[in-house]
């Protein structure tokens, strides 16, 4: 049975939080970061902390890392695995990061592209990621904005939900720099705690 | 030879990002792709790069990378017929 016609409002089942100082999801805090720790470390310790084993998030980027464990931490309580779940994703500086790298590599003295950089040098690449991992075969999607803003995440689940497209919705803020790190990911489904609108989302965005 | 195999051990899992990996875990006839290390298309890539910039070979026919990069007995015997660095 559809969402359609069973007529249920989509909600917010869980979410994971991630800022400089601390990962956040459900309410209770999975990791604090260290002041003196590097974004890539405290990845890997958050990595380490899931004890699972993929090989593969090594060769991630930045933004991909962070897409990843976002969604491996919602999907240990909300397994995604195989489901028809959509990806609306969003943020403001695109691949940036690996963008200037692959840019200093090829414009060094001693040229030489690196594949492993370059492969992420599109934003979408973390949907990719996320759906090797779980097995979604789901529409995707990856914004560019300006600013976080809740309506690209209520707007776009909406309608894919209510048109069927799929039966949950991972939205996700994945915005990051170097030294920064802003990132929202939460679940939407048919049924759950708090109702998927502008201010349950903000809420959730505030929380630092 | 063999501290080319060495050198070639430590290359590969820094430049791949084989975090996983020792050294002791990479024998020599460790197969790089498929069963063996499960390295891949990328990885690849990574590999004719790491040969060109260090050692000076261009696989000029992508063909010859299956046989090359088969392990890192098959590597080391390429670089040292072949390199110019």
């Amino acid at each position: 049975m559809t969402n359609k016609t069973l007529n249920l409002k989509p909600h917010i089942k869980s979410y994971c939080r991630i800022t400089n100082k601390k990962i956040i999801c459900d309410g209770e805090v999975f990791l604090a970061k260290n002041e003196s720790e590097t974004t890539e470390e405290f990845f890997k310790k958050i990595y380490q902390k899931l004890g699972i084993s993929y090989p593969k998030f090594h060769k991630m980027d930045l933004l991909c890392k962070a897409g990843f464990l976002a969604s491996e931490l919602i999907a240990q309580t909300e397994s995604i695995f195989e489901t028809n779940t959509a990806l609306v994703f969003a943020n403001k500086s695109s691949s940036w990061v690996s963008d200037e790298k692959h840019a200093q590599s090829i414009y060094s003295k001693e040229s030489s592209a690196s594949p492993a950089v370059f492969v992420y040098t599109l934003p979408n690449i973390v949907l990719g990621e996320i759906s090797i991992r779980h097995q979604l075969l789901s529409e995707n999607l990856f914004l560019i904005f300006e600013a976080f803003s809740p309506d690209i995440f209520t707007e776009y689940a909406n309608q894919i939900l209510t048109e069927n497209k799929a039966e949950k919705v991972l939205a996700g803020w994945v915005e990051l720099t170097e030294n920064e790190m802003d990132v929202l990911v939460f679940l939407i489904d048919s049924h759950g705690d708090l109702e998927l609108n502008k201010e349950n989302v903000t809420n959730l965005y505030l929380k630092k | 030879m063999s501290d080319l195999k060495q050198e070639l051990k430590e290359k590969i899992i820094a430049q791949l990002n084989l975090e996983d990996i020792s050294i002791d875990d990479l024998q020599d006839d460790t197969p790089l792709f498929g069963e063996g290390l499960g390295l891949d298309s990328i990885d690849a890539l990574e590999l004719i790069v790491l040969l060109d910039k260090t050692y000076g070979i261009k696989l000029a026919d992508p063909k010859d990378g299956r046989k090359v990069f088969e392990t890192i007995q098959t590597m080391a015997d390429y670089i040292e017929a072949n390199r110019t660095k």
